[in-house]
C-alpha cells in the first residue's frame, strides 16, 4: 500500500543500500530490491585509494577477510615487538664495555626495517605455508629453539628485514627445502610438502643494499 | 597426497583440558552435553545433527540437549565444517540458541586454534553466515522468525568473536545492513522485528558505532523518522523506539530517569 505522499524519510534517503543515488520519489522498496539485473562481474578485482597502503583486493568471502585481518593485526603486533627487542639489544650492548663483542647480533647503526604492510603480509603468508607442514611440526618438536645450531638447523627468514624480492623468495625456498629433512618417512619417497607460495601480485619495492644473510636473533615464532 | 576436491577435516581427539573448557562454556547456558545414547530419540542415535525440538521435562535435564559432536565416545572424528553448519541451522530455528551461540562458537574457535592452530571452524561459520546474508531478503519472506534469529545470531557472533581483541571488521557493514533492513517501514510495523532491532542495538550498538559512526547516525535518522511518522506502529513499538533513541542519546547508557520510566514497576 503506497501512501499518497511518500513518507518524509523515503524522500530523505539519498541513496539505496547499494550506494546508488535514488531518484526523486523513488519508492522505498527499491532501496533493497535489486530491480535491474546487474552487469555480470564488472567490478574490479582490486582497488587503490589515494591514502591507502596499496592495492587492496576485493574481499571474496568473510572467512578469508577475517583471516587476513587477523594476519594484519598479528604482523603489526610482531613488528612492535621486534622493534622493542632491537631496542633492548641496543641498550644492553651499550652497557657492556665497548671492546668489540664478537657475538653482536645487530649492527649498531639504525637498521631499516621492512614496514610495508603488503610486503609483510605476503611474506607472512609464505612463512605460514612453510610452517603449516608436518615437516615443520616434527622439526620443532625434535629441535627446541635453544638447541638450534646455526647453519645446520633451518631458521625462519626474518620478514622484518629489508631484502629484495628475489633474495627473500630464495631464502624461503632454501628454508623450505631444508625443512624437508624432517618430512615423515613415506614408502615411495614422494614429496608430500610441495606447496607453492601464492603470488599475491607484482607489488614489491626492490630494496637497495643489504642482501646480507647475516643471521639475526631469533624471532619469537 | 594430492587434494582432490575437499578433504573432510578431522581433528584429533580433544584433550581433556579442551573438553573441560567446552563443558564449562556450555554449562552456563543450561545445556547438557550428552552422549548420543542419552538424546531423546527413542533409538540409539549417532546423528550429529540431532536436536530434539522439545526440552525434556523429566529429570535434571533442562533446556535442550546438544548432541555429542564434541564429547562423544569417539571425539577423534569431528568434521568442523559440519559442526559450523549444524550450529547455524540450529540458530535459524531457535532464537534462544541464537542468542548464546556466539559463546559456543568462541569456545570451539579457541579450542581449534589451541589444538591444531587452524581456523576451519571459523572460516566455515563465517562463510555460511555470508551465504545466509546474501539471501536474507528471501529468508525474511520465507520465515520472519528465521530472519529474526539470523539477525540475532550474526549480532551475537559480532559481539563474541574477536580478532586480536578487535571486533571483526568484515562483519561491520553486514550487521549494519541487517539493522537497516529492520528499520524499514514494513519491518517497523512488526513488533518482533522492532524488538529484535532494539535488542541488538542495546547489546552491540556502542561497539558498532565505534567502528562506523556515520552509519549509526543514518540508522538513527531512520529510527527517528519511523518513530514520528510511521503509520501502523504499535504502542509497544513506539515505546521501544523511543527508549533506544534515548539510550543512544545518553551515550549508550541507562540513565536513572530512563530506568525509572521504562523499566520500573508502575504503581497505580
Amino acid at each position: 500500500s503506497s501512501p499518497q505522499h511518500p513518507p518524509r524519510w523515503a524522500q530523505a534517503r539519498k541513496r539505496g543500500a547499494d550506494g546508488r543515488r535514488r531518484r526523486q520519489n523513488e519508492p522505498e522498496s527499491s532501496v533493497f530490491e535489486e530491480n535491474e539485473p546487474r552487469p555480470a562481474e564488472s567490478r574490479q578485482d582490486s582497488f587503490t585509494t589515494p591514502e591507502g597502503p596499496g592495492p587492496l583486493s576485493r574481499c571474496s568471502d568473510w572467512g578469508t577477510a577475517v583471516e587476513e585481518e587477523e594476519m594484519r593485526t598479528n604482523v603489526n603486533k610482531e613488528i612492535a615487538r621486534y622493534r622493542r627487542k632491537l631496542l633492548i639489544n641496543e641498550f644492553s650492548r651499550e652497557r657492556k664495555s665497548s671492546s668489540g663483542s664478537s657475538d653482536s647480533k645487530e649492527s649498531t647503526a639504525t637498521v631499516e626495517l621492512e614496514t610495508d604492510e603488503v610486503v609483510l603480509m605476503r611474506r607472512q603468508k609464505q612463512i605460514n605455508y612453510g610452517k603449516n607442514t608436518i615437516a615443520y611440526d616434527r622439526y620443532v618438536k625434535e629441535v627446541p629453539r635453544c638447541h638450534r645450531v646455526p647453519g645446520v638447523h633451518p631458521r625462519t627468514p626474518n620478514k622484518f628485514k629489508k631484502y629484495s624480492r628475489r633474495s627473500w623468495d630464495q631464502q624461503i625456498k632454501l628454508w623450505k627445502v631444508a625443512l624437508h629433512s624432517w618430512d615423515p618417512p613415506t614408502e615411495g619417497g614422494c614429496d608430500l610438502q610441495e606447496i607453492c607460495p601464492v603470488d599475491l601480485g607484482e607489488m614489491e619495492t626492490e630494496s637497495v643494499g643489504s642482501n646480507s644473510e647475516s643471521q639475526t636473533s631469533c624471532q619469537d615464532n | 597426497m594430492g587434494e582432490t576436491g575437499k578433504e573432510e577435516y578431522k581433528i584429533q581427539s580433544f584433550d581433556s583440558e579442551t573438553q573441560k573448557l567446552l563443558k564449562t562454556a556450555l554449562k552456563g547456558q543450561q545445556v547438557f552435553v550428552s552422549s548420543p545414547a542419552m538424546c531423546s530419540c527413542t533409538r540409539p542415535c549417532t546423528d550429529l545433527g540431532c536436536f530434539p525440538d522439545t526440552p525434556k521435562q523429566s529429570g535434571p535435564r533442562e533446556g535442550w540437549v546438544l548432541t555429542v559432536f564434541l564429547l562423544s565416545a569417539d571425539p577423534s572424528n569431528v568434521d568442523l565444517e559440519k559442526v559450523a553448519n549444524i550450529i547455524v541451522d540450529q540458530s535459524l530455528k531457535d532464537c534462544v540458541f541464537s542468542k548464546e551461540a556466539g559463546r559456543i562458537c568462541y569456545t570451539i574457535i579457541q579450542a581449534e586454534s589451541k589444538q591444531v592452530g587452524q581456523s576451519i571452524f571459523r572460516r566455515s561459520l563465517l562463510n555460511r553466515l555470508q551465504q545466509e546474508y546474501k539471501d536474507r531478503e528471501e529468508l525474511r519472506t520465507r520465515s520472519l522468525q528465521a530472519w529474526i534469529c539470523y539477525v540475532t545470531f550474526i549480532c551475537n557472533i559480532f559481539d563474541y568473536l574477536r580478532v586480536n581483541n578487535m571486533p571483526m571488521m568484515a562483519l561491520v557493514n553486514p550487521v549494519y545492513d541487517c539493522l537497516f533492513r529492520l528499520a524499514q517501514p514494513d519491518s517497523l510495523q512488526k513488533e518482533e522485528e522492532v524488538d529484535c532491532l532494539v535488542l541488538q542495538l542495546h547489546r552491540i550498538g556502542e561497539q558498532l558505532e565505534k567502528m562506523n559512526s556515520q552509519r549509526m547516525d543514518e540508522l538513527f535518522s531512520l529510527l527517528r523518522d519511523g518513530f514520528l511518522l510511521q503509520e501502523g506502529l504499535s504502542s509497544l513499538s513506539q515505546l521501544l523506539l523511543l527508549e533506544i533513541i534515548e539510550f543512544r542519546a545518553a551515550d549508550w547508557k541507562m540513565t536513572d530517569a530512563a530506568q525509572k520510566y521504562y523499566y520500573s514497576e508502575v504503581t497505580d
